[in-house]
C-alpha cells in the first residue's frame, strides 16, 4: 500500500511568554520559554487507513495536525501527502478542528457555500443538500450559526470538511462533547467514508471502534503505534480494577503510588481506575483497599484505555 | 481557468464579507461614513467662518470652490479608510474565530482577498460617494464627463488602500501592537494627502517644505488632485496618472508576496 501521509523528524516548538511576579519586570523585560509541542515525530499512514492519535491534554495532537495541514509551518522535518507537498495537495485535504473554523454571524448555508466556492466545488447546491441530508442538518442551514447547539455546529463543521470530497481527512476531536446520537452519526460517517483519515480523540471507545491503527502521542513524541488489538496485547497480562468511592482519599493515592505492583492509576468520575501488573497481585491490592471506605470494586478486561494509562503513566489523580 | 477561479473566489469573499458586515449595520455605516464626515467637519467650519467674515481667498480656494474641494477630499478619505481598516479589523476577528486558519489552507490565490475586498469595498462606499458627489455638484456644478475618471480613480485609491490594509492587517495578527501603530499611521497618510488643504500650504515653512517632498510621492495626493482637476476643469496631469497606475499594478503583487512570506515564517500568537 502506498503511503498517504509520510512524516519524517517533525519538530515544532512554541515560544511561550511567561509573566513575572513583578508586573513591571514582566512588561518591560518579558521572559520566554520554549515549549516543544511536537518532538521528532515520524509517521507513515497508508492510503485508506484510519489512524487515531491518542494523547493526554497538551500532548501535541492539535499542533501536529496544524503542521500537517499547513496551518502552521514546522520548525523542521518533512511532510508528504500522497507523495506531494502540502502546497500541492491543498485542494485534496479536508481539515476539521472540532466545531471551529465556521463563521457564527452568517447562516450555515452561507458557510458551506463560501467554502465550496473556495474549494472550487461545481454544483455546490447539490453537494450541500446531499451533505445536509447525511448529517441531518437541513432544517438548520437557513439559520445563523450563532444559534446552533454544539452538536449542530460540529456536524456543520464536518459537512464543510467534506464539501470537496477530499482524499485525506484530518479530524481533530470530531466527537468532542457530542451526545450519543450525534456521536454515533459522526462515527458512522467516518467509518463509511473509505478515505485516508487521521483523527484525534479522547474517547477510547471511538478509537477502538474506528481506527485501523493507533499512535500514542506523549509529550510530543509518538511512543507506540499499532492496531487496537496489537496494543491491547501489551496489557493482556495486566488487570485493571475500577473502584468507586465518594471521595478518593489522598492517603490511598499516596499508597498506590508507592505500591510496586501498581503500574498506573487515574481518577475517574466516581473513583479511581488502577492498573496492576498481574492478577496475582490482586490480593495485595485488595488488602490496601480494604482499609478505605469504598462503595464498589470491579475487575475489568484490559482495554485500550489501560494501554493508554500504562504508556503515558497518566497519574492525573494528583 | 486560473482567472475564472480568481474571479469566483473574489466574489465569494465579497459576498461573505458583506453578509458579515451587515450583521451589525450601524457599526458598518459609522465606520465607513460617519468617521470621514467628522474629520471634514472642522475644516468646513473653519473655512466657512473665514469666508463669512469677509475673507476672499485661501491659497487658491475661493468661497465658491472650497466646499466641493473638501467634499472631493472626503470621498478619497472614505475610500482610503475603508480599504485600510478593512483587514485590520477583519483579520483580528477572524483570528479569534479561527476562520483565518480555515482560509489559509484553502487552495486560493491571496490576490482574491484583495479583489474580493475591492468588490465589497465598492459596494459599501458607492452609496456614500454618490450622496457626497451630489452635494459637491450643488456647490460647484460640473459636466457629467467626470463620472468615468472618478470611478477609475476611486477604484485606484481603493486598490492601494486595500494593499496597505492587507499588510497592516497581517502584521496585526502576528503582533497586535502593530494594529495600533498602523491605525495612527493612517492619520499621517491623511495629513500628507492634502484632502483638506491645498498643497501650497506646505510652502509656508521650511519644515513643511520638507514634508512636501513626501506629499509628492504619496499616491493619494495625486489621486485627489487628479479628481479635483477634472471636476474644476483645471487640467489632468498624465504624469500623475501614470505614477498612480504604477502603484495600482505593483502593490497587489507586493502585498500578496509579503503575505505569503510572513504566513509561512511566523506562528500566529495570542488567541
Ligand atoms: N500558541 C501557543 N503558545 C505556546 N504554547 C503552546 C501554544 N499552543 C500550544 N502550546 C503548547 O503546546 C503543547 C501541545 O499543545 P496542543 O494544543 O497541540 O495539545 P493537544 O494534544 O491538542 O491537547 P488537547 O488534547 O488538550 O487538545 C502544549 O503543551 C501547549 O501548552
Ligand atoms: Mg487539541
Amino acid at each position: 500500500m502506498p503511503s498517504a501521509i509520510a512524516v519524517e523528524n517533525l519538530v515544532k516548538t512554541y515560544r511561550a511568554k511567561e509573566s513575572s511576579k513583578n508586573f513591571f519586570k514582566g512588561v518591560l523585560a518579558p521572559q520566554y520559554t520554549t515549549v516543544t509541542a511536537v518532538d521528532n515525530v515520524n509517521l507513515d499512514i497508508k492510503q485508506g487507513e484510519i489512524f487515531g492519535l491518542l494523547g493526554t491534554n497538551g500532548a501535541g495532537k492539535t499542533t501536529l495536525i496544524k503542521c500537517l495541514t499547513g496551518v502552521m509551518s514546522p520548525d523542521s522535518g518533512s511532510i508528504y501527502l500522497n507523495n506531494k507537498s502540502i502546497e500541492e495537495s491543498r485542494h485534496r485535504l479536508g481539515v476539521m478542528f472540532s466545531s471551529s473554523m465556521i463563521y457564527n454571524r452568517i447562516t450555515g448555508y452561507d458557510n458551506l457555500k463560501f467554502f465550496a466556492k473556495l474549494y472550487g466545488v461545481e454544483e455546490y447546491e447539490k453537494r450541500i443538500a446531499e451533505l445536509a441530508e447525511t448529517f441531518e442538518i437541513t432544517r438548520y442551514l437557513p439559520r445563523l450559526v450563532e444559534g446552533y447547539s454544539l452538536g449542530t455546529k460540529t456536524r456543520l463543521a464536518f459537512a464543510r470538511t467534506l464539501l470537496h470530497d477530499p482524499d485525506i481527512l484530518f479530524l481533530d476531536e470530531p466527537t468532542l462533547g457530542l451526545d450519543p446520537y450525534i456521536g454515533a452519526n459522526i462515527r458512522k460517517v467516518i467509518k463509511d467514508l473509505d478515505k485516508t483519515i487521521l483523527l484525534t480523540t479522547h474517547y477510547m471507545e471511538d478509537a477502538d471502534e474506528l481506527c485501523d491503527r493507533i499512535g500514542i502521542l506523549h509529550q510530543g513524541k509518538i511512543i507506540a503505534t499499532g492496531s487496537p488489538e496489537q496494543l491491547k496485547k501489551m496489557v493482556k497480562s495486566h488487570t485493571s480494577i475500577v473502584i468507586e468511592s465518594s471521595y478518593p482519599s489522598p492517603q490511598l493515592q499516596a499508597e498506590l503510588k508507592k505500591a510496586p505492583f501498581v503500574l498506573a492509576f487515574y481518577k475517574r468520575e466516581h473513583g479511581l481506575k488502577i492498573l496492576i501488573d498481574h492478577k496475582n497481585d490482586l490480593s495485595k491490592l485488595l488488602k490496601i483497599l480494604a482499609r478505605y471506605n469504598l462503595t464498589k470494586i470491579d475487575e475489568h478486561e484490559p482495554s485500550l484505555e489501560d494501554v493508554f494509562i500504562k504508556l503515558t503513566g497518566a497519574q492525573h489523580a494528583d | 481557468m486560473q482567472i475564472k477561479k480568481l474571479y469566483s473566489d473574489s466574489l465569494a469573499f465579497a459576498e461573505k464579507d458583506l453578509k458579515l458586515a451587515f450583521r451589525y449595520k450601524v457599526n458598518f455605516f459609522a465606520q465607513t461614513f460617519l468617521t470621514p464626515l467628522t474629520t471634514v467637519m472642522p475644516f468646513l467650519l473653519v473655512y466657512s467662518g473665514y469666508f463669512l467674515l469677509g475673507g476672499t481667498q485661501v491659497e487658491n480656494l475661493s468661497d465658491t470652490t472650497f466646499v466641493t474641494f473638501l467634499l472631493i477630499g472626503t470621498i478619497v478619505n472614505i475610500t482610503l479608510r475603508l480599504g485600510f481598516n478593512r483587514y485590520l479589523n477583519k483579520f483580528k476577528l477572524e483570528k479569534y474565530w479561527q476562520t483565518l486558519d480555515a482560509i489559509s489552507i484553502t487552495p486560493i490565490s491571496k490576490l482574491s482577498l484583495i479583489l474580493g475586498g475591492m468588490i465589497d469595498g465598492l459596494v459599501s462606499v458607492i452609496p456614500g460617494i454618490i450622496i457626497i458627489s451630489f452635494a459637491a455638484y450643488l456647490f460647484f456644478p460640473t459636466s457629467l464627463a467626470v463620472v468615468l475618471p472618478f470611478v477609475v480613480l476611486i477604484i485606484f485609491a481603493l486598490i492601494i488602500s486595500l494593499c496597505l490594509g492587507l499588510i497592516a492587517g497581517l502584521a496585526s495578527i502576528f503582533n497586535e501592537n502593530y494594529s495600533t501603530i498602523f491605525q495612527y499611521s493612517l492619520l499621517g497618510i491623511v495629513f500628507l494627502s492634502c484632502f483638506f488643504y491645498p498643497i501650497s500650504f506646505f510652502d509656508n515653512h521650511p519644515i513643511l517644505a520638507l514634508l512636501k517632498t513626501i506629499v509628492l510621492i504619496n499616491p493619494y495626493y495625486h489621486i485627489v488632485t487628479l479628481m479635483r482637476g477634472v471636476w474644476f476643469g483645471t487640467g489632468f496631469s498624465t504624469q500623475s496618472f501614470i505614477f498612480v497606475s504604477m502603484f495600482v499594478v505593483a502593490m497587489p503583487f507586493i502585498s500578496v508576496a509579503l503575505f505569503n512570506w510572513v504566513w509561512k515564517r511566523f506562528t500566529v500568537e495570542g488567541y
